[in-house]
């Protein structure tokens, strides 16, 4: 059974407070193959980053399913759910990540509720941390980071778990044109080791990456394929 | 010997080293004051409970229309001979007299006490003119005499006295020889102050009281070893009902203590949606919330019952007798009743930790119900 | 050597010591409870020998530092060690219990 995660007419809507709604996605269908890249592009306020959010199981769909491997993750209830988010690596836009730890140990956050050793945890954290080029600050408090290297540290912690389901949200936005190529490049072996890799991004990032991905256009709460 | 978890919810707790040791430093004096207030009547009940199963079982006092009167020895001795269920009976050569710092009470020893083996505990016995003093006597004096005013005053020399353990018993008592005790008290030969009578089983003592009243020739009064621990009962009642009340303060403490560790816990709300993000489960998440309240709750509460056991049975712990009691000198040493102070203290460290670790578990079960994006927009709309 | 990339080495040394003192906590409460066994063996034995009854005066009630009840046992409530809390106090300061009114050795 190959790997892929798909959308089925997945509706997503946000009260307003005045008895209206604002749909952010509207019966959304799509399928995300694995070791491919995936791009889904838009403005700002389409949408991306929502889309994400479902894709992952932070955020329920108001109606709607998504579907990995044929496993109906969204109608999961919250403990499965919380399962389904050990298989998903995301990277978020705004890093998320938790201050007053150091680099490393934000990295190994995924690794702690698999039960491993401390030393297996570190081992793991710092292969990462190389692949990132970013072992310098592993001791560093992410207080101190700035935007790029604190990319890296989320990209870094997405992928510490080898996930077979990759969500980025904007995953070059702060980074140089060497640092951006690294983190194309991390993407690109994530597909060839056939994870499903899902990125989200402006139109003028998304020229950038290698290969040949699938293209998607989020518009007006409707995901539109887009030819290469 | 810690799993990754523990180790990693003791680093969380390394994060906020103010107030996690704000937090402790609360568990530990709550629990210290509460388990003290708490602890001290207990610790005065059991002592007087245990220290009251040695003392004679009947006292037989011979009275009159005005009050006492001295006890004819060899009457009374004939008397009770006859009486069912009285084992022995021994006459005692007491009063209470003046001294420098108040009024205390003299006893004679009787003439074979020595062979009772009690002389391993003092040095020697007094003979006439000589005197063992109990701790409160003369506190804070190191006087060589002590002058004592009765029947007549007459100066005595302190040979000795009498050991710290014993104070709560011979606290204000001062051992005399006999005969030294029967002219300050004014007692003539062939009298006693008043008998006391060991009867053959525990439960006899009232039983027996008509038989042993009707026995004597003379008015007595009895007093049996139950009534005594029924008076002492009904005193100590009232010094543990004072003590209660003084849980109301604690309770607002806990109340407090409560309250901030909530608020302290969701802030971290967003903290708990990365997690939940990066793979955490509910459980995972409670685990390491128990974790970081246990690792720093049970170390305080550790400490405060050891300073609330200390502050009750621990040397020179002065102030809990003077402040509540109004005790003027040193308070005596209290009997440590293992079951019933582990009763008290499990009670105290209960009332404070079970709220404290409920109201930081709260949040993290709470989170259960609620999307992981909901969960950290918390940092978003910052 | 703690790994100088992250503080868990420092954590897990604070859980040893935290372990550690909630450890000398339970031995300090152990030992209390074995010192203390010994002294109520010997105010028994005491107890016993010098038949007292009634707790000595737990000290130092500001009632009893009165010369007044400076007397030989003249009351019916006297007792060798005067007992202790509220309820005597009442009694005397109503003048039920005042010394000196009732009889005295002949």
């Amino acid at each position: 059974m190959t790997a892929a995660l798909t959308c089925h007419n997945l509706t997503v809507a946000f009260p307003l407070g005045n008895g209206k709604k604002r749909v952010v996605l509207n019966k959304l269908n799509a399928t995300f193959p694995a070791g491919q890249i995936s791009i889904v592009s838009g403005a700002i306020g389409a949408g991306k980053s929502t889309l994400l959010n479902v894709l992952a199981g932070l955020l329920r769909p108001t109606s709607g399913e998504v579907r990995a491997n044929d496993q109906a993750v969204s109608r999961w209830m919250g403990v499965h759910r919380d399962r389904w988010r050990q298989q998903v690596g995301i990277i978020f836009q705004h890093h998320h990540l938790l201050y007053g730890y150091t680099v490393l140990e934000n990295i190994m956050l995924p690794l702690i509720p698999w039960g491993r050793t401390l030393s297996a945890c570190r081992r793991k954290s710092i292969a990462v941390l190389q692949q990132v080029d970013l072992l310098r600050c592993a001791g560093d408090l992410v207080n101190t980071l700035s935007g790029g290297e604190k990319q890296k540290t989320t990209i870094a912690r997405a992928l510490v778990t080898q996930p077979l389901f990759v969500l980025a949200d904007e995953p070059t936005a702060h980074q140089d044109d060497e640092s951006a190529a690294l983190v194309l490049n991390l993407l690109d072996q994530c597909t060839a080791r056939k994870a499903v890799v899902i990125v989200a991004t402006h139109e003028t990032q998304a020229q950038a990456f290698p290969g040949k991905p699938l293209r998607f256009r989020l518009e007006s709460g409707i995901l539109k394929p887009l030819a290469y | 010997m810690f799993s990754t978890l523990q180790i990693w919810a003791f680093r969380d707790v390394l994060r906020r080293p103010v107030e996690t040791l704000l937090l402790a430093l609360a568990v530990t004096l709550t629990i210290a004051i509460l388990g003290t207030l708490l602890l001290f009547p207990r610790a005065l009940y059991d002592t007087i409970e245990r220290l009251l199963d040695a003392s004679p079982a009947i006292v037989v006092r011979r009275v009159n229309a005005t009050g006492w009167q001295p006890l004819p020895v060899q009457e009374a001795l004939s008397a009770v001979r006859n009486v069912i269920g009285v084992v022995s009976v021994r006459p005692r050569i007491w009063g209470v007299v003046r001294a420098p710092q108040g009024p205390v009470t003299v006893m004679g020893l009787p003439p074979d006490y020595l062979a009772r083996g009690y002389a391993h505990q003092t040095e020697r016995l007094p003979s006439r003119g000589q005197a063992l003093v109990g701790a409160g006597v003369l506190s804070g004096q190191a006087a060589k005499t002590i002058t004592l005013e009765g029947a007549l005053s007459r100066p005595f020399e302190i040979i000795g006295r009498l050991p710290d353990p014993t104070s709560v018993f011979t606290h204000d008592l001062v051992l005399l020889n006999m005969a030294d005790a029967r002219q300050l008290i004014g007692l003539p030969e062939g009298y006693a102050s008043d008998l006391a009578v060991a009867v053959f089983h525990e439960d006899e003592q009232s039983a027996i009281l008509s038989d042993l009243t009707t026995a004597f020739p003379w008015p007595v009064q009895c007093l049996t070893r139950h009534q005594s621990a029924g008076m002492y009962a009904s005193g100590l009642n009232r010094g543990s009902t004072l003590s209660a009340i003084t849980v109301i303060p604690a309770v607002l403490a806990v109340c407090l203590l409560v309250m901030v560790n909530i608020r302290l816990t969701m802030g971290r709300q967003s903290e708990l949606g990365i997690m939940k993000s990066m793979g955490w489960t509910t459980g995972t998440i409670v685990r390491l919330q128990l974790y970081r309240t246990l690792s720093v709750g049970l170390p305080s509460a550790a400490v405060g019952l050891v300073l609330a056991l200390f502050m009750v049975y621990g040397p020179g712990t002065t102030w809990i007798g003077k402040v509540f009691l109004g005790w003027e000198t040193l308070p005596p040493k209290l009997y440590l009743a293992p079951q019933g102070a582990l009763t008290v203290l499990l009670e105290v460290a209960g009332l404070i930790l079970v709220p404290v670790a409920v109201s930081a578990l709260g949040p993290a079960i709470k989170s259960a119900t609620t999307d992981a994006h909901a969960l950290i927009e918390g940092i978003n709309t910052q | 050597m703690a790994n100088p990339h992250d503080r868990l080495d420092q954590a897990h040394y604070g859980l040893l010591l935290m372990t550690a003192v909630f450890v000398v906590m339970a031995l300090l409460a152990a030992a209390m409870v074995t010192t203390h066994r010994d002294f109520l063996q010997t105010t028994q034995i005491s107890i016993r020998q010098l038949n007292l009854d009634t707790p000595a005066l737990f000290p130092s009630g500001r009632v009893w530092r009165d010369d007044a009840y400076a007397h030989p046992a003249v009351d019916l409530r006297h007792n060798p060690q005067l007992p202790l809390f509220g309820f005597f106090p009442e009694d005397l300061l109503s003048g039920a219990l005042k010394p000196g009114q009732r009889g005295t050795p002949e």
